[in-house]
């Protein structure tokens, strides 16, 4: 079976999105992000300091060739500055591909459904290939799929909370009727938590906090790789149903006495 | 607009530049001029997630 996550027009071997926050410096960032395998890697748009215009800049350590640059809106609590930020990236000469993000709640991070979905017609009347963050609702990843999105961005849980995929249920809905990727967008803490969702057959996750906020980044970055291929090849290979009861390993012919 | 980032000693490769909400594309930061009351942004990519 092909293993290969489609988005728009490109193909990627990996099936793990990293953010590039909240690393103590570029050389970690650089490091994680070769480690984990991740072909695609988000980046936020943001003001220069022009006090300071020399500093390093993050794409001196990521190869605009190696690795597809997602640019966010993360931060924008409009669908109006969200465009704005995405027509800016554009410009920057990555891609037209976009994190579409528009936040509606300071405390959660959850974002403005209302405004996501306006931003991501504005985004694809413009020619934005546009992957959205959403919450875990089938009605509006449906929406979001029908629009013309690329993916749909489920929440596992808030942004950097680390709790996992808090309701699978939903999850499920949206896979089983999901007609472009779905990619768990948020939420992750650990290795087990992207497993899951790839044993659930979503098609890629996107992570930062976790990878960038464990004790040793570069190592779970290495863990993350692993486990969202592990996850990738249990859903292809097609677990065990659960039973109640135990069923023998060993076969019962022959057994002495 | 070229002048402008010069004289703040920024690299026009790394940021985009915006006029009065606009995108100024950077193959016309020398044909854009600037008046008083213009509003400017220039951005580049930070870490995100």
């Amino acid at each position: 079976m092909e293993n290969l996550l489609k988005l728009a027009d490109k193909s990627y071997r990996s099936r793990l999105i990293v953010g590039t926050g909240k690393y103590k410096d570029f050389r970690e960032t650089q490091r994680a992000i070769e480690i984990s395998g991740a072909e695609i890697v988000t980046v936020a748009v943001r003001r220069v300091n022009i006090t300071d215009p020399n500093k390093e800049n993050l794409l001196e350590y990521l190869d605009p060739k190696k690795y597809t640059i997602l640019p966010n809106t993360a931060g924008c609590y409009t669908a109006d500055d969200a465009v704005r930020t995405c027509r800016l990236a554009r410009e920057a000469g990555v891609g037209n591909m976009v994190k579409l993000e528009v936040i509606g709640d300071e405390k959660t991070l959850f974002p403005d459904i209302p405004a996501t979905l306006e931003a991501a017609r504005l985004l694809i009347k413009e020619g934005f290939v546009v992957l959205p963050y959403v919450t875990d609702d089938p009605v509006t990843a449906k929406k979001l799929q029908e629009m013309g999105c690329a993916a749909v961005m489920p929440l596992a849980a808030p942004i950097g909370s680390g709790l996992g995929i808090r309701n699978p249920y939903n999850l499920r809905i949206i896979l089983e009727q999901a007609t472009v990727p779905v990619i768990v967008d948020a939420g992750v803490g650990t290795a087990s938590d992207a497993a899951i969702a790839m044993e659930m057959g979503c098609d890629g996750v996107l992570m930062n906090t976790a990878i960038a906020g464990a004790r040793d980044p570069i190592l779970m970055a290495e863990a993350m790789k692993l486990a969202v291929e592990a996850g990738r090849k249990a859903f292809l290979a097609g677990r065990v149903p659960k039973k109640l009861y135990a069923t023998a390993s060993s076969p019962l012919d022959g057994i002495l006495g | 607009m070229a002048q402008l980032l010069q004289e703040l000693g920024i690299r026009p490769g790394r940021v985009v530049v915006e006029l009065n909400r606009d995108v100024v594309s950077r193959e016309s930061h020398d044909t854009t001029f600037l008046k008083e009351g213009d509003s400017i942004e220039i951005v580049h990519f930070v870490g995100g997630g």
